[in-house]
């Protein structure tokens, strides 16, 4: 059976020249990058390597860089250790109601310890409101979280203004910048973030690594104690061959971001194209324009987008029902919810995310799929239609 | 994750679709997933002798709703509704953070047996209007018809005494001409 895989946006797989450069490091320089001897100061030279590598693609200076186990634990670093470092200030946070679940979660948690956060609306688009953003601005708020784009629609936030609104009010800007790296141009500078959370499994590096940015002069509190690495804020040996295929994966992805966008941008608006002339009652869910090109999010009625992603598995088509780390629970999206996409939509929304070795035969049997599963699933739905489409 | 069992159910679900001519329909709808579930009975005296199902919803909705109504023919009504989640979870193996869809399930059942009761309710009580119609039709047809019998007879008879009349007229007027002559 054919396959096509179309959750890249979950992840993607790690490309030759990554892991390439990953090899030596699993077997030629394998000392501990901690250690003095020549064996660890060989390892220490990889990591900083990869440490100048991902400062440059975005921006930043390298000891501004600090490695993580992922992107979840770089959102958990940023919003708990800003707050803890920052509680002297205040004890207001404020987010929105579509960040990724490593941020909400976080947030959940310091509010039982007494921080207070306000959840922002987003309009249907999934934009934050730079006005509603401003009226809840309080003299004890000391963290603004805003993801720049959105894992689930793909929606770009107005980062640069949001963080502009942040410092006009002397308080810090956190980003989680997961989905945006690689497909969209980040220069954490131009852009005024102070903290940013990456990511290397999405841009065709290993997973299990990532990376927060941490503005010089930031204060921002460790979150794992035990260990004197990347400069006594991050304890744990480093594992030298991931970020080595980070700073590659990073590199790369940033060197060919306009080609490979445009190459992903083509295929993806053929394939919204001919969704809209072969399936009836659909619609796209997120910003029209200010979007990534990879990620798209598509509301079919009649259908559950459980049982739509099952069926085009069954055809060899991988693709996501909301985030995949909320995949196997029953609960609606809350980032549709908060965009208020009509219901009869968002139980039928699936994501579609498309990589840059996406083939024209890949998506033209995808679509093939498509319209026999939606319509084998409206077949036997509890909910029918009658005339027509609009 | 769903074994392959539940998928191969899922690829090509037995039961799937509406139901012509069906005793009992019940639907419900879960307000939190969104799952909407419709059961269709169809029974011959109180047996169910078939069930069809159209369910919007996940996998294990989709799963439930097929496994169930496989196991409803045959069953009686009364049968039926002493069932319990485990007639579907007993046959399939679901994940245990999707056992709760059973009960969904259930509850179109129970609605479909709700209906079905509803339903020959309301047929019972046309079956016994249309008798009570009947007789009363049939005592007017019968007193119409004998008050025309009646009618007619006394027609007849006036006719007969008509006919006798002028009999005896024309015997007379026979009689009469016979003695002028």
């Amino acid at each position: 059976m054919k396959r096509v895989y179309l959750d890249n946006a979950a992840t993607t797989n790690v490309s030759q020249d990554v892991l390439n450069e990953m090899i030596p490091a699993f077997n030629v320089v394998y000392g501990n990058s901690n250690s003095i001897h020549s064996f660890g100061r060989e390892a220490i030279n990889l990591v900083d390597r990869a440490r100048d590598k991902v400062a440059k693609a975005i921006g930043a200076k390298s000891n501004e860089i600090y490695f993580t186990s992922g992107g979840t634990e770089a959102n958990n670093w940023a919003i708990k250790g800003i707050a803890h470092a920052n509680k002297d200030k205040g004890k207001h946070i404020i987010v929105s109601k579509i960040e990724h679940d490593s941020v909400l979660e976080s947030c959940k948690s310091l509010e039982e310890e007494g921080f207070e956060v306000t959840y922002l609306n987003v309009d249907s688009n999934g934009l934050v409101s730079l006005a509603e953003l401003m009226h809840e601005i309080r003299r004890d708020t000391i963290l603004i979280s805003i993801m720049a784009v959105n894992n689930e629609v793909g929606t770009i936030q107005n980062v640069k203004a949001i963080a502009k609104t942040a410092h006009e009010n002397g308080i810090i800007f956190h980003t989680d910048a997961v989905q945006a790296v690689g497909s969209i141009k980040i220069d954490v500078n131009d852009m005024e973030i102070d903290v940013m959370s990456m990511s290397a499994h999405k841009i065709y590096g290993p997973k299990g690594v990532g990376a927060l940015y941490i503005k010089n002069g930031i204060k921002c509190k460790n979150l794992i104690d035990g260990g004197t690495q990347e400069r006594g804020l991050r304890g744990g040996t480093v594992n030298v061959p991931a970020v080595v295929g980070f700073g590659k994966a990073i590199e790369v992805a940033v060197r060919d971001i306009i080609v490979n966008q445009q190459k992903i941008k083509t295929i993806r608006d053929y394939f919204v194209r001919q969704i809209n002339a072969r399936i009836p009652y659909m619609r796209v869910n997120g910003h029209q324009y200010q979007k990534v090109q990879g990620i798209l999010n598509v509301g079919f009625e009649m259908v559950d987008s459980e049982a739509l992603a099952t069926m085009l598995d069954l055809e060899g088509i991988a693709v996501s029902v909301g985030s995949a780390c909320m995949s196997g629970v029953a609960q609606k999206s809350h980032v549709l919810t908060a965009m208020k996409v009509p219901e009869e939509y968002s139980k039928g929304s699936i994501r579609f995310s498309f990589g840059r070795n996406i083939s024209k035969e890949d998506i033209d049997y995808t679509l093939d799929k498509l319209v026999e599963v939606v319509s084998r699933l409206r077949a036997i739905s509890a909910v029918t239609k009658t005339g027509r489409a609009k | 994750m769903y074994s392959e069992k539940v998928l191969e159910i899922f690829k090509n679900p037995p039961h799937a679709g509406g139901l012509q001519a069906s005793s009992g329909v019940g639907k419900y709808v879960d307000e939190v997933s969104g799952d909407q579930i419709k059961i269709y009975i169809k029974t011959k005296e109180d047996v169910i002798v078939d069930s069809h199902f159209k369910t919007l919803g996940s996998v294990a909705s989709i799963v439930c709703s097929s496994v169930l109504c496989s196991n409803l023919i045959g069953l009686t009504i009364k049968e039926a509704e002493d069932l319990d989640e485990s007639i579907i979870l007993n046959n399939i193996d679901l994940p245990a953070d999707k056992e709760y869809v059973a009960i969904f399930v259930l509850n179109a059942l129970k609605l479909a047996i709700e209906n079905y009761y509803k339903e020959k309710e309301k047929e019972e009580k046309e079956g016994k209007s249309k008798t009570a119609k009947a007789k009363s039709v049939k005592k007017q047809v019968s007193k119409e018809a004998k008050e025309y019998a009646e009618e007619v007879k006394e027609k007849l008879e006036e006719e007969e005494d008509n006919k006798q009349v002028s009999k005896t007229k024309k015997a007379f007027e026979e009689m009469f001409s016979a003695w002028e002559d």
